[in-house]
C-alpha cells in the first residue's frame, strides 16, 4: 500500500527529528558523563593526595597520623570509604582505613603480582613537595569490601621527612576507593532527564510538523478540488495561477492539458457539424431533384435523366459516407491491414484509369516519370483508394490546359510517389491544411459536391496506417504537390516504423 | 418575375433553376459568387436566392456587399447550416429569410413568393383587377368565373402587370422581370406576348384590361 505525501513527510521529518534529538541526547549524555567522571576522579586523586600529605618519616620509620573524628568516612559503616597505604617498592601496608577491615585494596594501574615499581621511570613527574604525586594517578572499578560498587585511584607521592640527611625522597603508594553510588545516581538522573525530555521534544516536533505539513500540503487539496470541479461541458475552464511555486508547474500543465482536450472537443464539435454539413447537402440535392420531378408529369426520360441524377448523388454519399467510416476507423484502429505483394507500376496504372477521359476532356498534359520496380508488400486496396484520392484530387483541381504529373522514385528503404497538378489555388501556407478534414481551399462544390475535404486526410491517415508518410507543398496559381513516402520491406518484414 | 439563383452545388442548382421556371419565374442561376454577385448587379430580381458556401466569394459578403451598395431586392438564404448563430448571421447581414437544407421545394417557392407579394405590398395571394382574378398560388386566371389557360410566359407576364396594376411598365421593365438572361434579346417578344394576353383575357363584354400607355409602356386596369 502506497503512503500518502502527508504521512511519508511527517514520517520522514518525524524520524528525521527523532534522530537528530537522540543523537543530541546521547552526545550531550556522554559529555555530562564524561565531565562527571572526570571530576570523580579528581575528588578521588585529591583524597589520595591528602592522605600522602598524612604521612611522615621520621628515622626511618612512617608515621601515619589520620584522626577518625576528621575523617569519619574511613570508619567502618554505611557509606566507608577505603584507603591503603604501602611504601614505594615495599609491599609492606603502611596504613590502612579502618574499613578496609581485613581487605586489601588494589594498586591500580598494575598486576596483581606486580608492584608500583614496574610503572615506568617516564611517567613519573618530578615531585617537589610532601604529597606531590609524581606519577599520573591511576584508576581503576572495583568492588569494595561492602559489596558495593566502587572506583579507586592510586598515586604515588613524596612525604615529609624529619631527617636533614640528604637521601633519596621517600615515597609512598596510595590507594583510596570509595562508592560510585551518587556518581551512578547523578547519571541515572541525568539520563532520565534526556530520555523525557527528547521524547517529549519529539512529540512536541511531531505535532507541529502535523500541523506544518497539514498546512503545507493544503495548496495541493485546493488543487485537487479545483481539478475535480472541472467540468467536461465546459472545456474551455482554466485553473488559477495562485498557487505556491512548486505547484505552478502542475497548473501550467493541466492548463495545457486542457486547452488540448478543448482543442480536440472543438475538433470532434467542428468534424460532427462539419459531417452533417457535407450530408445536407447531397441530401438537399436529392430532394430537390425528385420533388422537382415529381411536381408534374413528365417524359419518360426526363424521369430518367432525374433518376440518374440521384444516383449520381447517391453514389457520391455513399464514396462520402465510405470515407467518414473509413476515417472512423481509422481512428479507432479497426481497420485491418493485409500484407501482398504490390507492383506500384501496375497499381498507379490501374488507378489512374478511371481519370483518363476527365483529362483529356480537360485537356491536361498527362505525364509519368521514374521507374519504382522494386516489389514491395502492403495492403493494396488501402494502397488503391490512397492514389484514387490523389489522382481525383490533382485531375479536379488542375486547370483546363494545364498538367498532371505522376514522379515515382526507389530508395534503399523507401519507395516515392510524387504527384504534382498544375492550377493550385492554395498558398504555402494553406497547403498543410488540404490535409484537415473537410477543409477545402475554395468553400464551394465546383465539382458536382464530390469535394468535401475528405480525399486527401483520409490518404494521409491511409498512409499513415501502412506506416508511410505524406507531404503536401503548394503555390498559388502554380504547383500543388503532394509526396507519398513508402517504406520498404526488410527481409525479414515490415521495416521499422511501419510496424505499429 | 425574376428570380437569380446562386448555388455551386450543380444537382441542387439544376433542380431549382428547372423547378422555377416550371412555376413560372425568369431563373438566372450562377456557380460561384462573383458571377452571382455581377448577376445582382445587372438587372433587378425580383428575389435572390443565395447559398451561403460558395466558391470565390460566399454568400454573406454578397448580401453585405449588396445592401451596402443599396440593393434592397429580397434574399433568401439557402444553406446547411442550423445553428441559431448562423441564422441570426444571415438575417442580421440583411437576408429577408433563411431555409436549412434540405427544405422542401414547395416550401421554397412559397416562400419566394411571399417576398414577391412584399416587394409588390400584396398581402392576398390572389390578385384581383375587375373581374379578372389571378390566384399566384395555384397559376390560375379567372375572369369572371371563366377560366382563362395561359402559357407559363403569358402567365408571367400577366402577373407582373397585375402586381403593378393601374401603374405603366415599360417594355424594359417587363423584360427584365419577366425573361432571363438566356432569351434571346428582342424588342418586339414583349410586343408579341402582350398580344396573346390581350386575346385571351379581353372580352368584348368586359372592360378592357390591358392598355397601352404611348411612350410609357402597358398598364393593366380597368376603366370604364
Amino acid at each position: 500500500m502506497k503512503l500518502s505525501l502527508r504521512t511519508r513527510l511527517l514520517l520522514g521529518t518525524a524520524g528525521a527529528t527523532a534522530c537528530v534529538l537522540l543523537s543530541a541526547g546521547v552526545l550531550l549524555y556522554r559529555q555530562i558523563e564524561s565531565q562527571l567522571r572526570a571530576e570523580f576522579d579528581h575528588a578521588l586523586a585529591t583524597k589520595a593526595s591528602l592522605l600522602a600529605s598524612l604521612v611522615e618519616e621520621e628515622k626511618g620509620e612512617f608515621e601515619f597520623e589520620l584522626d577518625d573524628r576528621l575523617m569519619p568516612e574511613f570508619v567502618p559503616g554505611d557509606h566507608a570509604e577505603y584507603f591503603q597505604i604501602w611504601p614505594e617498592n615495599d609491599t609492606t601496608t603502611l596504613a590502612r582505613s579502618r574499613s578496609l577491615g581485613g581487605h586489601t585494596l588494589p594498586i591500580a594501574g598494575v598486576g596483581p603480582s606486580e608492584h608500583l615499581s614496574s610503572v615506568p621511570e617516564k611517567t613519573r613527574t618530578p615531585a617537589t613537595h610532601s604529597g606531590a604525586v609524581n606519577t599520573a594517578p591511576r584508576f581503576r572499578d572495583l568492588l569494595l569490601p561492602d559489596g558495593r560498587l566502587g572506583r579507586c585511584v592510586t598515586i604515588t607521592a613524596l612525604i615529609r621527612t624529619e631527617s636533614h640527611e640528604v637521601r633519596s625522597p621517600t615515597r609512598v603508594v596510595v590507594t583510596y576507593a570509595r562508592s560510585i553510588a551518587s556518581l551512578a545516581s547523578a547519571l541515572q538522573r541525568i539520563r532520565s532527564l534526556l530520555i523525557w525530555v527528547s521524547l517529549a521534544a519529539i512529540l512536541l516536533s511531531t505535532a507541529l510538523l502535523l500541523a506544518s505539513v497539514r498546512a503545507g500540503l493544503k495548496p495541493l487539496s485546493e488543487l485537487a478540488r479545483a481539478i475535480s470541479a472541472l467540468r467536461p461541458d465546459q472545456p474551455s475552464t482554466r485553473m488559477a495561477m495562485r498557487t505556491p511555486r512548486e505547484l505552478t508547474p502542475v497548473v501550467e500543465q493541466m492548463n495545457a492539458l486542457l486547452q488540448r482536450v478543448e482543442t480536440a472537443i472543438q475538433g470532434e464539435k467542428s468534424f460532427s457539424a462539419d459531417v452533417a454539413h457535407e450530408l445536407r447537402t447531397p441530401l438537399a440535392g436529392l430532394r430537390s431533384t425528385l420533388e422537382v420531378s415529381l411536381a408534374r408529369q413528365r417524359d419518360a426520360d426526363d424521369y430518367r435523366v432525374d433518376m440518374a441524377g440521384c444516383l449520381s448523388i447517391t453514389t457520391q454519399m455513399q464514396a462520402m459516407v465510405g470515407n467518414l467510416l473509413c476515417l472512423a476507423r481509422l481512428e479507432t484502429g479497426n481497420l485491418p491491414r493485409r500484407e501482398e505483394p504490390i507492383d506500384l507500376h501496375t497499381l498507379l496504372s490501374d488507378c489512374w484509369k478511371p481519370f483518363e477521359d476527365l483529362a483529356r476532356d480537360k485537356h491536361l498534359t498527362v505525364t509519368r516519370n521514374g521507374t519504382a520496380t522494386h516489389a514491395f508488400t502492403s495492403d493494396k486496396d488501402l494502397l488503391r483508394q490512397v492514389f484514387t484520392n490523389l489522382f481525383e484530387n490533382a485531375v479536379h483541381y488542375a486547370d483546363a490546359g494545364g498538367f498532371v504529373e505522376l514522379d515515382t522514385q526507389t530508395c534503399p528503404t523507401c519507395t516515392q510517389v510524387t504527384i504534382r497538378n498544375s492550377g493550385s489555388q492554395l498558398s504555402a501556407e494553406d497547403a498543410p491544411r488540404s490535409l484537415e478534414h473537410f477543409w477545402r481551399g475554395d468553400t464551394g462544390r465546383q465539382h458536382t459536391g464530390q469535394h468535401c475535404g475528405l480525399g486527401l486526410p483520409l490518404a494521409r491517415r491511409l498512409l499513415e496506417h501502412l506506416g508511410g508518410t505524406i507531404q503536401v507543398s503548394s503555390q498559388k496559381g502554380g504547383t500543388f504537390v503532394v509526396t507519398c513516402t513508402l517504406l520498404q520491406h526488410t527481409g525479414t518484414g515490415m521495416s521499422e516504423p511501419e510496424r505499429r | 418575375m425574376r428570380v437569380l439563383l446562386v448555388e455551386d452545388y450543380a444537382p441542387m442548382r439544376n433542380a431549382l433553376a428547372r423547378g422555377l421556371t416550371e412555376a413560372g419565374y425568369a431563373v438566372d442561376a450562377s456557380s460561384d459568387g462573383e458571377e452571382g454577385l455581377w448577376y445582382a448587379r445587372s438587372a433587378p430580381y425580383d428575389v435572390i436566392v443565395l447559398d451561403l458556401m460558395l466558391p470565390r466569394l460566399d454568400g454573406l459578403t454578397i448580401l453585405r456587399t449588396l445592401r451596402k451598395e443599396g440593393c434592397d431586392t429580397h434574399v433568401i438564404i439557402l444553406t446547411a447550416r442550423d445553428a441559431v448563430e448562423d441564422r441570426v448571421n444571415g438575417l442580421n447581414a440583411g437576408a429577408d429569410d433563411y431555409l436549412v437544407k434540405p427544405f422542401s421545394f414547395e416550401e421554397l417557392l412559397a416562400r419566394i413568393q411571399v417576398l414577391v407579394r412584399r416587394k409588390y405590398h400584396h398581402k392576398d395571394p390572389v390578385l384581383c383587377i375587375a373581374d379578372l382574378q389571378i390566384d399566384t398560388i395555384r397559376k390560375q386566371v379567372h375572369r369572371g368565373r371563366q377560366p382563362i389557360d395561359l402559357t407559363a410566359r403569358e402567365y408571367a407576364l400577366l402577373e407582373y402587370l397585375a402586381r403593378r396594376a393601374g401603374e405603366p411598365v415599360s417594355r424594359t421593365e417587363i423584360w427584365e422581370h419577366v425573361y432571363d438572361f438566356h432569351d434571346s434579346a428582342q424588342s418586339n417578344v414583349v410586343d408579341v406576348y402582350i398580344g396573346y394576353l390581350r386575346r385571351k383575357i379581353e372580352r368584348p363584354d368586359a372592360p378592357r384590361l390591358i392598355h397601352t400607355r404611348r411612350g410609357q409602356g402597358y398598364i393593366l386596369e380597368a376603366r370604364p
